[in-house]
């Protein structure tokens, strides 16, 4: 078996080809990582492995899209292949911008002119769903894809708890319906546990990168703690970031 | 200067005889219906704040937007802030009226705002209006009175604002608030009240009618299968008004009076 035989899920053998071959065709991954973990690293891989296969989208939710992209070339991956959206440069627009415009005009007040002119000018926070705004990108491909958003860090933020579990639902089942393969990321330790309980519930999959002080140097360490109804699946590799991404190796037993 | 609408309209010596002596008649804001002026003594005290109350279809938009039109004409910038209809599709019902002069929206004289956008700019989204946003809410109206030069000013509707204010407490101190800043800044208004066919009271929560200066009352009335506008001037402070009912009709010219004659009635407010 060779991943070429696999879904190609990281372009990392090990990983992909028996997950690769356990999965069904469609299905949603969480990989939760703490700040410095590289996790984003891997989401970007995870994108890139897609590339050449099926369609693939990449929502960013705290990164400028420029550094997305400079991410993948810097890795060697071509960011052309890949559709970058930044969602949260979209809600800065649409939303927290407008939260500016309101304390001004709270503070100052309002003048005839910023009510009478042209309403579409206007920037609104109120017609701006974010939900909606990525579910309608879903909702507009009709064929396999893959799909990061990286991360739900944000979703937490500014959707109520049941809002994120709904978009979870959503792009879960948009997978299974028509074959996608989608990774959800996690950086932040402070969501809802109960919330965040239901989004591993939800996963087919679940990864933990972690990154441990050994010295005067990081470990990396893999964790593949959920694979759905393939228990024996579940693993746990170092990780080793290279010049053309992570990859990963079984773990030395620690000396004595 | 003094606009012709200041003037008394029928004690030429600025006082009428009464019995506790001579009474000053209070500068008039003439709502530019004759009809309705002759019964206010030459229209609606000047400054006073008043409630325009009717079921759906009796001509409370119409009588508020003739009154600010007439203002208008009369070189009273005038400003109507509507809340449940976009300002353009009045504006479109409106040229439907020969008295309607759409260069007077041109020069400034008569303008048209939108409450949804000024809560979307002030934030104010949620159901339910804070002390703090109530607060923000009167100082924009007042600002926006106030920078315009505004005499005259319609709120279409007061309901609709009220949903927002839940508390009996916060409607009355909304009201008083209001009614302070616009009687300072010399500015008449009409609050647009909606409520059903056979009202216990004039508004929606009960408490703004005894903050207002002013009630006139419309109802719809069926005579011999015909269906009736009928307006009444419920309180007019400041006023000696009669409390007749009239039978009021939306002509292209505008809104004629006439006595409200009795038989054949079938329905009241």
């Amino acid at each position: 078996m060779t991943v070429s035989d696999a879904q190609r899920i990281f372009d990392i053998p090990e990983i992909d080809i028996p997950l690769g071959t356990a999965l069904p065709p469609g299905w949603l991954a969480l990989l939760s990582g703490h700040s410095g973990s590289g996790a984003p690293v891997l989401a970007k891989q995870f994108a890139h492995a897609g590339v050449g296969q099926v369609p693939v989208l990449f929502y960013t939710t705290y990164e400028r899209t420029d550094d997305v992209t400079k991410a993948f070339s810097d890795l060697g991956w071509d960011p052309a292949s890949v559709t970058v959206v930044n969602l949260a440069d979209e809600y800065y627009e649409r939303v927290l911008v407008h939260g500016l415009d309101v304390a001004r005009a709270r503070e100052v007040g309002l003048s005839l002119a910023d009510v009478t002119s042209n309403p579409g000018r206007s920037r609104t926070g109120s017609s701006f769903s974010l939900t909606n705004r990525m579910l309608s990108d879903l909702a507009g491909i009709d064929s396999p894809f893959r799909l990061v958003v990286d991360s739900v860090d944000f979703f937490f933020e500014v959707l109520e708890p049941h809002d994120v579990t709904t978009v979870a639902r959503q792009i879960r089942h948009r997978c299974q319906t028509i074959g996608g393969q989608a990774l959800l990321t996690a950086h932040s330790i402070a969501h809802d546990r109960a919330v965040f309980g239901l989004l591993q519930d939800l996963a087919d999959v679940v990864f933990e990168l972690r990154a441990e002080p050994r010295h005067d140097r990081y470990d990396h360490t893999l964790y593949l703690e959920k694979v759905a109804n393939r228990p024996s699946l579940t693993h746990i590799w170092r990780a080793v970031m290279g010049e053309g991404g992570w990859y990963v190796e079984e773990r030395r037993p620690t000396p004595s | 200067m003094e606009s012709p609408s200041d003037a008394p309209a029928s004690a030429p010596s600025g006082t009428t005889p009464g019995l506790m002596g001579p009474a000053t008649i209070l500068p008039r804001c003439a709502t530019g219906i004759e009809g309705l002026d002759n019964i206010l003594e030459g229209g609606i005290p000047r400054g006073n704040m008043v409630l325009v109350a009717g079921s759906v279809g009796t001509g409370k938009t119409t009588l508020s937007l003739e009154f600010l039109v007439r203002g208008a004409e009369r070189g009273e910038r005038s400003l109507f802030i509507s809340v449940t209809e976009a300002s353009s599709k009045l504006i479109q019902n409106l040229s439907t009226f020969e008295f309607f002069r759409r260069d007077l929206i041109e020069q400034g004289s008569l303008v048209f705002v939108d409450l949804p956008v000024i809560y979307d700019r002030l934030g104010l989204g949620e159901e339910e209006l804070t002390g703090e946003e109530i607060d923000i809410l009167i100082r924009t109206i007042r600002d926006l009175v106030r920078s315009l030069g505004a005499q005259r000013l319609v709120l279409d509707s007061l309901t609709s604002v009220c949903y927002r204010i839940r508390k009996d407490e916060q409607i009355r101190d909304f009201m008083l608030r209001l009614g302070q800043e616009l009687n300072e800044l010399g500015c008449t208004s009409l609050l647009v009240s909606e409520i059903g066919p056979n009202p216990a009271r004039y508004s929606l929560h009960g408490v703004e009618e005894a903050i207002v200066d002013g009630v006139i009352l419309l109802w719809n009335t069926r005579r011999f299968g015909d269906i009736l506008r009928v307006v009444q001037i419920v309180k007019m402070r400041g006023t000696s008004h009669s409390r007749a009912q009239y039978v009021l009709e939306l002509t292209p010219i505008g809104i004629l009076m006439a006595p409200h004659l009795k038989g054949g009635r079938e329905g009241g407010p």
